[in-house]
């Protein structure tokens, strides 16, 4: 009796786990939402952790983005245009793959209406230089104001992104990028062609501590 | 001598087939998710937070493949012993300074639903050493690992609060995902037939290929991992699991009694670019002597062991340590008995004690600049009962003094010119040797003699 006993136990608990292992119920408004939430939960978030606020600094977070940029984004991914930095290759591609028309549009509302994620501070000085430039644009005027786009609080609009609370390190991955033109983004692309290092590090800590 | 020699290399094949060409990348994976092997390894076989996350989910992500799921790996090494002739003048490693296929390995691999997933290798030895001492081709089964999983989303529907799932898999630690266990620790793959030391632990890769496994195991949070399973020997329905063993002659693989319980219980914390883990696993097992005589009474090891790895990943920076000490308790209920009565038990351990400890340490840290070039040291040392019943001296594979003992480090240096394709050197240098440093094993030789470098260059694809 006693050798499949534990096998026994196990194989139980394992299938009346499962049994009734089913999703939460979710108060779906449609069929592509009750997906986008299932992708969100089960996939997006082991990268871009839960509701889209990522720990890790490798994955942007995604709570609170503005929906029709996040739209555009998944988009550019799936059809491997604009975004062509690698880590869109190493990361992303695969995973818009994923997702047809309808479900790109309900993961975009689905982070959309998440709770927008908490700013985090860093070296003051880096901050107050970000911050002047971001707020005011590069004193000698090669660089507009950011916040003429991007919003005085960093929130975006649109098609503009939020900025408040990401990763610095994304931030200043994704200026780095578009500079190289790996990522296309024309009208980005004009505005910071001329940044220079030191003034990506600095913006970049500004809108992580947002 | 030869028939110790026999023994010796016929203990250092069963080695190299248990725990070395063990597979480690899944190429299909990154088919089925579009993407890149940097997204699941820090290096394979190492895995990077989502790697975990990938793995526990039990390999469900992405797409299933229209084509079918395959992958293949295989590794070209040319390696060398300090000091390849025993005191008889006698060639103890075959094959050395020269670049040789050492194995090959084909994987069936991926998605078969949102439910449910897993991989089989299977892999062709090609420097298996016979009995008559000559290196042979061989196949078996390799490493293998099939999984059902279910979810628990949080009422928040922001993520999954409760992963939980089931495992049937032939190497007890195969199905962990923290690169501190043994199957999956560092070295990641071993010079072939290279000279072992007289013993290791039960769940250090001694039963790899010869058991099944069914275990259940949740994932709270991200942050509590709990996994209760239980081992028994692969055979009636399960025999496939361990294809390709040497199951008829006496000593050629362990034969567990009845259903062995292992478990794992895991802390794990992420922040920022870190993540650490905390943990501890364990197995109890049953084993007859002999295992061709599986009627015989049985004698019992207990591992216990506590395990911690700690990650930081960036981009381009990845640094990270694992280690683990596993705590043997051996009860030779069955062997000791028997030997003091002059008639030990077929093949079967012959020990001059009736419970013996045996302790192994292991830490070793990484460094990879951009996932391309990296360096490890690794520190290992076995310690354990002086028991000269199951320690005798014997040129090369004995020991003097009846110790196991055996200490040593490990430097490796690895350049990726591709993401699958790895080119590597690794050193082994020991201090000490089934219980000595010079003179270990009666016959002269010091534990540096065994010392072995080994380049290798590994694909998979
Ligand atoms: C394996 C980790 C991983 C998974 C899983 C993953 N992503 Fe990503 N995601 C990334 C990385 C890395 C980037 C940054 C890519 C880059 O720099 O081009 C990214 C970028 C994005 C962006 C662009 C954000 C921005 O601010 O421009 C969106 C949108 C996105 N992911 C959505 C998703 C969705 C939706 C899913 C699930 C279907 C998903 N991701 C799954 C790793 C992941
Ligand atoms: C003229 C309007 C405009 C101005 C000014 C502007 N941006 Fe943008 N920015 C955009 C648009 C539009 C995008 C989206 C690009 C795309 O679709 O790929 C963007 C994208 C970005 C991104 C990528 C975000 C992500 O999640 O991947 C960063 C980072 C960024 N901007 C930083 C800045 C900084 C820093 C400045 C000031 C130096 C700045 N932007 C000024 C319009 C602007």
């Amino acid at each position: 009796m006693r050798r499949p006993f534990l096998l026994t136990c196990i194989t139980t608990l394992g299938v009346a786990l499962l049994g009734c292992g089913a999703y939460a119920a979710t108060p779906a408004t449609s069929k592509a939402d009750a997906e986008a939430a299932r992708l969100a939960t089960t996939v997006c978030s082991n990268c871009h952790g839960p509701g889209g606020d990522s720990v890790s600094p490798l994955f942007p977070k995604l709570a609170a983005q503005q929906q029709s940029y996040l739209a555009a984004q998944i988009r550019a991914f799936k059809n491997r245009s604009a975004r062509g930095e690698p880590e869109a290759g190493q990361y992303m591609h695969g995973m818009a793959a994923l997702v047809d028309d309808a479900t790109i549009d309900a993961l975009a509302r689905y982070y959309a209406r998440q709770k927008p994620p908490a700013g985090r501070g860093g070296d003051p000085a880096l901050i107050n230089k970000g911050r002047a430039l971001y707020l005011q644009g590069s004193s000698d005027h090669r660089v507009v104001p950011c916040a003429s786009c991007h919003g005085q609080d960093g929130v975006g609009n649109g098609p503009i992104p939020r900025l408040a609370g990401q990763h610095s390190a994304y931030v200043a991955h994704q200026l780095d990028v578009i500079q190289k033109q790996q990522r296309k983004a024309p009208v980005m692309y004009g505005i910071v062609h001329d940044l220079k290092p030191d003034e990506i590090r600095q913006v970049a800590a500004y809108v992580q501590s947002l | 001598m030869a028939g110790i020699r026999g023994r010796l290399v016929g203990f250092t094949c069963l080695l190299w087939l248990a725990v070395s060409p063990a597979a480690r990348a899944v190429p299909a994976f990154a088919r089925q998710t579009g993407q890149a092997c940097m997204a699941c390894h820090v290096s394979f076989p190492e895995l990077t937070p989502y790697g975990r996350m990938f793995k526990l989910n039990g390999y469900t992500i992405g797409s299933r493949l229209r084509s079918l799921p395959v992958a293949l790996m295989a590794q070209v090494g040319d390696m060398g012993v300090r000091k390849n002739r025993d005191d008889q003048g006698n060639q103890i490693v075959p094959k050395t300074h020269s670049a040789q296929l050492s194995a090959a390995s084909l994987f069936l691999a991926g998605k078969i639903s949102d439910n449910a997933g897993g991989w089989i290798q299977w892999t062709y030895n090609n420097l298996n050493v016979n009995n008559a001492g000559q290196t042979v081709g061989h196949s078996g089964i390799d490493n293998t690992d099939l999984r059902l999983v279910g979810r628990v989303i949080d009422a928040d529907n922001t993520t999954v609060r409760w992963l939980y799932g089931l495992t049937l898999n032939n190497n007890p630690t195969l199905q962990d995902v923290w690169n501190s266990t043994p199957a999956f620790g560092f070295p990641f793959t071993l010079p072939p037939n290279m000279i072992s030391p007289a013993t290791a632990t039960m769940i250090d890769g001694s039963l790899a290929q010869q058991v099944a496994g069914i275990g259940g195991y949740m994932f709270w949070n991200r942050s509590l991992y709990f996994e209760l399973s239980g081992y028994r020997t692969a055979d009636g329905v399960f025999s496939w699991l361990r294809a390709g063993q040497d199951i008829h002659t006496p000593g050629g693989v362990h034969r567990l009694a009845g259903t062995n319980p292992y478990w794992r219980l895991a802390w794990n914390r992420e922040w920022g670019p870190h993540s650490l883990m905390l943990g501890t696993y364990g197995m109890r097992v049953r084993i007859y002597p002999d295992n061709t005589m599986p009627f015989t009474p049985t004698d019992k090891y207990t591992d216990i062991a506590v395990d911690a790895q700690y990650q930081y990943i960036t981009d381009p920076h990845a640094f990270t340590l694992q280690a683990t000490r596993i705590h043997e308790r051996q009860d030779y209920a069955a062997s000791f008995p028997a030997t003091l009565a002059g008639a030990p038990i077929g093949a079967g351990p012959a020990p001059s004690n009736p419970r013996d400890t045996l302790n192994t340490t292991k830490l070793k840290v990484t460094y990879y600049f951009q996932r391309r070039v990296g360096a490890t040291l690794a520190w290992f040392s076995t310690t354990g009962s002086a028991d000269p019943g199951l320690y005798p001296p014997g040129s090369v594979g004995g020991s003097l003094n009846g110790r196991p003992d055996t200490r040593g480090v490990i430097p490796e240096i690895d350049y990726l010119p591709i993401p699958n394709l790895r080119l590597m050197v690794q050193y082994y240098d020991y201090q000490k040797f089934n219980g000595g440093s010079t003179n270990y094993d009666g016959a002269g030789r010091s534990a540096s003699d065994n010392n072995t470098w080994f380049l290798n260059l590994w694909f998979v694809y």
